[in-house]
């Protein structure tokens, strides 16, 4: 057969099916707190302290962002969100409530950690963990196999400027809009 | 290879619009056209369009490495000098590219011969890869074609594939870019944007007039997120040249298709493949133009090194007749390729877009169109192989 043998959408279709991962995996942990990170006695409690105090740092920086508190609560629960203001009006952001630990690129010793969020709507409306970018990593605290990817969430930078793309396609537009070929 | 008609699904747009086709009929024109089928043998498919195709496209590729290392090609191929060595960079980190089609006249005898590659923003990829192939499926359900016909199409196959190849080495999630009101475009990122998701990739998508540039030279999205990786279906001299431009060497952005794709997408391709490979069956003869060169001849066709959807293409047949299709492409400079009428069936001129995905051969689509320069208002013909 000259054929793809099955074809299908995920996305695009009425109809979507599972979608199989095939990204790298790896090991990573959840801890709610230092606490709990120093009760499971992994690591020592110095290190337990800078995971935790290095995820609470990025938080208000990489959480996700809502313009109203009642959106916000839908995904996270009453009471589990905060106001922001960083220079763009109000916003809501879930509140910290857990922290992941992964190896640094596969390192052993290199840690690098994360703020996670209680997202009420993940895991198929069963609640779960997520990270800034919205991916789930584990239902629960503890011990977690996640996608490599999900480690290491997006990066957020302050935008100066939009618009600076697509003025040529305008230019040379009366081409039925297209700018494929 | 023939042109067979045969009857349409009475619900082929109910079916079209469940697999989110948005773009079947264009400005009231129809695009999707199942009145007709081309009929193929298997040998014809592999002997003088697969092989060639895997031929044709290491020749191409062959010829990157050379290109980076030259300034006098980097010149006639008219690369704007602030982006050559980010091109170069690309090349030789080796950055993959998903996907490319290559459009060629061939009339089911002889060999098919190169018109052009579209290496950098290819079109009509859903309707060759999917769309196509539901209908030979349910075509074949219906009584319509028989059980053993078959369609040379492994193109969803190879793109998620590919997707799953590059998934390791990419940051996530991917973006998918292209001009916000052109809605083939919009649908073409899509079916991508779905490929890549189902090789677990995570995605996103943007319109390319929504992307912003930061105070530090980072690419965002509209929620100052970070872009680290896009698929832009948008060509990349557009991109060098409009306001952001010069922060895309800097902006540590990894493109798809990557930036040394420009080189291939280049017309200038096409006598550089001539210079290397003169005589080889599947190649016209083909030159750059200089400022020497005589007025266009009988026989030659006048093409701009950067153009997309036929525009700006001058053909003069051997019998003095001339085609021409205006356009905006005129700022670039030109090159001269033989010419070479498209085959005709019942008074439609086919063009063959045979599709390369990663490095493999992977399916064909054919364009018909009533003149002989394939334009955007040219219809998409579905196929078959039998024997």
């Amino acid at each position: 057969m000259k054929r793809s043998p099955t074809v299908r959408l995920l996305l695009m279709g009425a109809a979507p099916v599972l979608l199989t991962a095939c990204e790298a995996q790896e090991e990573a942990v959840l801890y709610k707190d230092a606490t709990e990170c120093v009760a499971a006695a992994r690591l020592t409690e110095d290190q337990c302290k800078a995971a935790f105090d290095h995820a609470k740092s990025e938080h208000e920086r990489v959480a996700p962002r809502y313009t109203s508190q009642a959106d916000c609560e839908t995904d996270f629960g009453a009471t589990k969100c905060q106001s922001v203001n960083q220079g763009a009006g109000i916003q809501y952001i879930p509140l910290m409530a857990a922290y992941a630990l992964g190896y640094y690129a596969g390192r052993p010793n290199y840690y690098q950690s994360q703020p996670l969020y209680y997202s009420r709507t993940s895991y198929d409306s069963s609640g779960g963990y997520v990270n800034s970018g919205g991916q789930q990593i584990s239902r629960t605290t503890g011990n977690a196999t996640v996608s490599r990817s999900s480690m290491e969430p997006p990066s957020r930078a302050v935008t100066m400027s939009r618009s600076g793309f697509g003025s040529s396609s305008s230019a040379k537009g009366g081409w039925g809009g297209s700018s494929g070929s | 290879m023939r042109r067979v008609a045969i009857q349409e699904r009475s619900d082929w747009r109910e079916t079209a619009t469940g697999f989110g086709f948005r773009f079947h009929t264009i400005d009231g024109e129809p695009y999707w056209d199942e009145s007709a089928y081309y009929a193929f043998s298997l040998r014809q498919i592999e002997e003088d369009l697969e092989d060639p195709t895997t031929e044709l496209h290491e020749m191409a590729m062959g010829l990157v490495g050379e290109i980076v290392a030259s300034e006098e090609m980097m010149d006639q191929l008219a690369v704007p000098a602030a982006y050559r060595d980010w091109i170069a960079e690309s090349w030789r980190r080796g950055e993959p590219h998903l996907y490319g089609r290559m459009d060629l006249a061939y009339d089911g005898k002889g060999p098919a011969k190169l018109f052009e590659l579209n290496y950098d923003t290819p079109t009509a990829l859903y309707e060759a890869a999917f769309f196509q192939w539901v209908w030979l499926d349910q075509q074949k359900a219906r009584g319509q074609l028989p059980d053993a016909a078959d369609q040379y199409n492994l193109l969803q196959d190879l793109l998620v594939e590919t997707f799953a190849t590059m998934a390791p080495d990419l940051a996530k999630p991917l973006y998918f870019s292209a001009v916000r009101d052109s809605l083939e475009d919009q649908g073409t990122i899509d079916y991508l944007r779905d490929c890549a998701e189902q090789a677990g990739v995570t995605t996103r998508s943007i319109a390319i007039e929504d992307i912003g540039l930061s105070t530090d030279s980072r690419f965002t999205d509209l929620e100052d997120y970070v872009i680290e990786s896009l698929f832009k279906l948008y060509p990349l001299e557009f991109l060098f040249a409009e306001r952001f431009g010069p922060a895309l060497p800097r902006s540590g952005i990894r493109l798809i298709e990557p930036p040394w794709k420009t080189l291939l997408s280049n017309k200038g391709i096409l006598p550089l493949l001539w210079q290397k490979h003169r005589g080889h069956p599947n190649l016209l003869e083909a030159h750059f133009e200089t400022a020497a060169s005589a007025a266009l001849a009988p026989g030659w066709v006048r093409k701009p090194l950067y153009s997309r959807e036929g525009a700006n293409v001058t053909v003069i047949l051997a019998d003095g007749s001339q085609h021409v299709a205006a356009g905006p492409y005129d700022d670039s400079p030109w090159i001269r390729q033989a010419a070479h009428p498209l085959p005709r069936f019942d008074g439609n001129y086919a063009v063959i877009g045979s599709w390369v995905v990663a490095d493999r051969a992977a399916g064909i689509g054919i364009r018909e169109d009533t003149t002989l320069i394939t334009r955007d208002t040219s219809r998409f013909v579905p196929h078959i192989i039998v024997d």
